[in-house]
């Protein structure tokens, strides 16, 4: 009996990915395990591999193919012995539809469509051009900027040297600034928040990344009591200029202890500001603002949102000043910002 | 106390005076803060360092200009030795506007970017990672510089010390790990909260060494202070001093302290304290005579008994203080 080999989801949020290399071909014989070829989502290329034994009997997709639908067959295994003639009843590529995906998420502008926002309110220069822009890239762009511009902020969390990244956010960072600056740490959030709360009482500008808030809550004694309260308690003469940062709230299908969303929780605390951004505009010129703001800033990401693209004024320096509302859309009787 | 004692062939005269005077100095202020305590001038929280003298005098002595130190909540000892002003601890600890933190910290919570003193923390072990930070920023900026971050035999369970224990170790942080033991985690005695009976040993399954000291002896402090920071300032990472010390006093104002005995406390004073130790030593080498102590003690109590009178003077802060020192403004 054929196979259809279907596009794999290979993370929570894929929707759909590109093909970019078949590592077998048409009458090759495959095992369970073999790796059948490179699909590259928004955060990295993976390698696929074979589930079941059998030989390719056809492949459905040329490699290169972009925009591939998760569940989308992308080829037909047949079992020893059995011709693609006889496999002739699914040999038409079937499809998922996307609605049917429990991970479909309802954005307010269609996925792919660069969005900008209300931009134009802003205080642009004349004749500011736009390219389009991942929220992805625009948090690495800031922070690639800010680090050029200070030498003493650097980036401290998991994964974000060598790895590039849980979610490829710092992708390329390692290699232009080096292990000084892109620091690996152990899985130890209580302790590198505070040795990164102390770097910045002695003179340094800290990004914090945790791989998501959620494993912030090992680290909050040294988010609130530390870094929020020092400014305070020593009557102004230091704080912790310091951006903590990462992914928070709603994924997919991770459940509860992934999810939370803890934008009201810091919000309460005295000390601490608090930046939750929407477009990668705003997420590149707010995170710039944040690493240059002598508070702490919690700077809370979207997983959902990394992948999505989104115009992105084109200017050496754009930044968006905390603490303002942008009116994304005038009500007709009352507007919120 | 089995620590070593280390040789006193090579102290001179003056640092002799000069270390009987820091100790004095400390523990004359400390006496005043538990009178303004009691007269309830001072509120709060107010934890006395009354017979640990001797840790922060000889730590000090074997820092340079720039090192830094921070310290958990028994910190006025730690605030005089490193030069901070009688005055200014006093007021905070009166919550009077004229004292280091604007009368906003209080006695647990007090800075001196000046000086180097980075708190004064009353979460018990967090200053452990914000003092490996301090060494991490120290060793960023290249500067060669040292960071003494102070914490107790009850911090020492704290989980965060460990991992900071960890990263210190992995990425050669120039931090010296000063366990002030003595001996009571507030009214938890080692014993019974402890699993090891050397504290300092726990830095062998990270690489990091270690040595226990006799801190109810000034030079035998000073000296292993050395070895650390020459361990640390060469590049070669952490290092734990295990300093064996002794609280004459309650954990706070308000510890009845019934989880040991008068005769306990008692046998200490007499047989271990560390500014009698230096008085002897100075009086049985003939460096001075009894009435040059005596000149000293009264110049001691001037300075405290002005800081006190300067603590009761200082106005309270302005109601308006609650509302500043929240957000630091942004430069323009």
């Amino acid at each position: 009996m054929a196979i259809e080999i279907l596009m794999p989801a290979l993370s929570p949020t894929m929707e759909e990915g590109t093909l970019a290399k078949w590592l077998v071909a048409e009458g090759d014989k495959v095992s369970s395990g073999d790796i059948l070829a490179e699909i590259e989502t928004d955060k990295a290329t993976m390698e696929f591999e074979a589930v079941d034994e059998g030989i390719i009997g056809k492949l459905l997709i040329a490699e290169g193919t972009a925009a591939i639908a998760v569940n989308s067959a992308i080829a037909i295994l047949l079992e020893d012995g059995e011709s693609l003639s006889d496999a002739a009843p699914t040999a038409t590529p079937s499809s998922v539809s996307h609605a049917s995906l429990a991970t479909k998420v309802s954005l307010p502008v269609t996925a792919h469509a660069p969005k900008q926002g209300n931009i134009a309110e802003q205080d642009l220069p004349e004749g500011t051009t736009f390219k389009t822009q991942t929220v992805r890239e625009a948090i690495r762009d800031a922070m690639s900027e800010e680090m050029r511009r200070d030498e003493t902020v650097y980036l401290m969390g998991e994964e974000v040297a060598e790895y590039q990244g849980a979610y490829k956010i710092s992708q390329g960072m390692l290699d232009e600034f080096g292990s000084k600056r892109v620091i690996d740490t152990p899985i130890t959030e209580h302790g590198f928040a505070g040795i990164a709360v102390g770097a910045s009482f002695g003179g340094l500008k800290p990004i914090v990344e945790f791989m998501t808030f959620n494993f912030a809550m090992q680290a909050m004694d040294q988010i609130i009591n530390s870094a929020a309260k020092t400014l305070y308690m020593s009557g102004g003469q230091m704080g912790a200029p310091m951006v903590f940062r990462g992914p928070n709230g709603a994924a997919a299908r991770v459940g509860a202890q992934h999810s939370q969303d803890y934008a009201a929780w810091y919000a309460h605390i005295p000390g601490l500001k608090v930046i939750q951004p929407y477009s990668a505009a705003d997420a590149k010129g707010l995170l710039k603002s944040a690493i240059r703001d002598p508070n702490p800033v919690i700077f809370l990401e979207n997983e959902i949102l990394y992948g999505q693209s989104f115009e992105v004024p084109d200017l050496a320096d754009y930044t968006v000043p905390l603490g303002k509302a942008r009116i994304w859309r005038e009500g007709n009787d009352i507007t919120l910002s | 106390m089995a620590a070593k004692k280390t040789s006193k062939a090579n102290v001179s005269k003056d640092e002799l005076m000069h270390f009987y005077r820091e100790m004095l100095l400390i523990r004359r202020f400390e006496e005043k803060a538990g009178q303004l305590y009691g007269m309830g001038l001072i509120g709060g929280f107010c934890h006395l360092y009354i017979g640990q003298e001797a840790v922060v005098v000889g730590l000090e002595a074997a820092a340079e200009d720039g090192d830094k130190r921070v310290t958990s909540y028994r910190d006025h000892g730690h605030m005089l030795a490193c030069g901070m002003e009688a005055n200014g601890v006093m007021a905070e600890l009166t919550g009077r506007s004229g004292g280091y933190s604007k009368g906003k910290g209080g006695s647990m919570h007090m800075f001196s970017k000046e000086k180097h003193f980075y708190g004064g923390h009353g979460i018990v072990g967090a200053q452990v990672p914000i003092g490996a930070g301090l060494a991490f920023a120290d060793k960023y900026l290249g500067n060669s510089r040292v960071t003494f971050t102070y914490f107790g035999d009850g911090a020492a369970n704290q989980g965060q010390v460990y991992e900071t224990f960890n990263m210190a170790a992995l990425w050669d942080l120039p931090v010296i790990f000063v366990i002030e033991n003595n001996q009571y985690a507030m009214g938890t005695s080692q014993q019974r909260s402890t699993s090891s009976a050397e504290i300092y040993e726990r830095g062998r399954a990270f690489g990091i060494p270690g040595e226990a000291v006799d801190g109810m002896d000034v030079l035998a402090v000073k000296a292993a202070g050395e070895t650390a920071v020459a361990h640390c300032r060469s590049g070669k990472g952490p290092y734990i001093l295990e300093i064996k010390t002794y609280r004459y006093r309650g954990h706070s104002m308000s510890d009845p302290a019934k989880y040991r005995t008068r005769e306990e406390v008692q046998k200490v004073r007499e047989e271990k304290d560390a500014i009698e130790h230096i008085r002897d030593l100075l009086l049985t080498g003939k460096h001075c005579t009894e009435d040059d102590l005596k000149t000293i003690d009264k110049e001691i109590k001037a300075v405290v008994n002005k800081s006190a009178e300067f603590a009761k003077e200082s106005p309270e802060p302005a109601l308006e203080e609650l509302w500043t020192d929240i957000y630091a403004r942004a430069e323009a």
